[in-house]
């Protein structure tokens, strides 16, 4: 329950103007759009590169498979690629975003332990097709 | 929504105080929701920076941002690390969007100025982790999702927002010291 003071103020203000609505739908059909156009693109195979603070980096090709530990300043992140996916299996990060990401497989999709420096990127050209990739 | 009025000196100081107290406050509660997806937050410190850009103007809207990150970053351990260049990023860019937005862009309310807000919040976060971290490419794969989350978040915070200005307007926390509803 809202007094008289509200609800004059809220006829002043207004929950949602016309332009709010037509803004909120632009950025849902086009968040939307984003999305569908990048998931109907045609994905190539590439490489994981792993990379960390004080210049680790490893680069992994697709098909090879590896475990590997990156140490960072909150202390190690778990990176294996097995399969033609990669993803964090354990870091000593406090929130464990990067291991709730997942597993990555296509070019361009990167997981990235923040706290400890640490980012997986898959590389490859998006024009060719699936290589090698498999869940 | 025209009536913002400059406030100065105490009264101005203690607004200010009470404001970045809260959005403080609602940065810890929201670090301690578990959510089920990963990057995906309400912003609902944010809240306080919409009702600060609609009620204050800019300038104190940007103070109040600025020491919130470096606050919250000196108690979380994470001053002048990748996760305060992140906050930093977003902070500065959905503020300066949002003052811009007010100014610029009057036919849009307070949602409408929130929904801004948390789209470049989320973009801000994009170019500092392209330029830092993973490059353009996968920061560019983003940007549609970062945009429908901002969608969601925005409309979240701009309605609650909305409430807050209208339960706090009769206060004088409108903008308008010590005015209260019906004066001309």
């Amino acid at each position: 329950m809202i007094g008289p003071i509200a609800r004059r103020r809220r006829r002043r203000l207004g929950l949602l103007s016309r332009a709010d609505r037509v803004l909120l739908a632009v950025m849902v059909v086009g968040g939307a759009a984003g999305m569908y156009a990048l998931a109907v693109s045609p994905d190539s195979g590439g490489a994981f590169v792993i990379r960390g603070p004080e210049g680790f980096e490893e680069i992994v090709t697709t098909g090879a498979d590896g475990r590997f530990v990156v140490p960072g300043p909150v202390g190690e992140t778990v990176v294996v690629v097995d399969g033609g996916v990669a993803f964090v299996e354990s870091s000593d990060c406090r929130h464990q975003v990067c291991v709730n990401t997942g597993q990555i497989s296509a070019p361009g999709e990167l997981i990235a332990c923040v706290p400890n420096g640490v980012t997986i990127i898959v590389t490859g050209e998006r024009d060719g097709g699936p290589d090698a990739v498999t869940r | 929504m025209s009536d913002q009025t400059p406030m100065t000196g105490t009264r101005r100081t203690a607004h200010l105080a009470v404001l970045l107290a809260v959005s403080l406050g609602l940065s810890v509660v929201e670090r301690a929701i578990p959510m089920p997806v990963p990057f995906l937050r309400a912003g609902l410190a944010n809240i306080v920076t919409v009702y600060a850009i609609i009620t204050m103007g800019l300038a104190d809207a940007l103070v109040i941002t600025l020491l919130r990150v470096v606050i919250a970053s000196l108690v979380t351990g994470t001053f002048l690390g990748p996760t305060f260049a992140l906050s930093m990023g977003g902070g500065l860019a959905a503020t300066l969007a949002m003052g811009a937005a007010r100014t610029a862009a009057p036919p849009l309310g307070v949602v409408g100025v929130s929904l801004i807000g948390a789209l470049f919040h989320n973009l801000g976060q994009l170019v500092v982790v392209a330029a830092l971290f993973a490059g353009a490419g996968p920061a560019v794969r983003l940007v549609p999702l970062a945009t429908l989350m901002a969608a969601g978040a925005g409309l979240i915070t701009g309605l609650i927002a909305t409430l807050v200005i209208e339960r706090l307007g009769h206060l004088g926390f409108d903008g308008a010291p010590g005015r209260q509803e019906g004066q001309a």
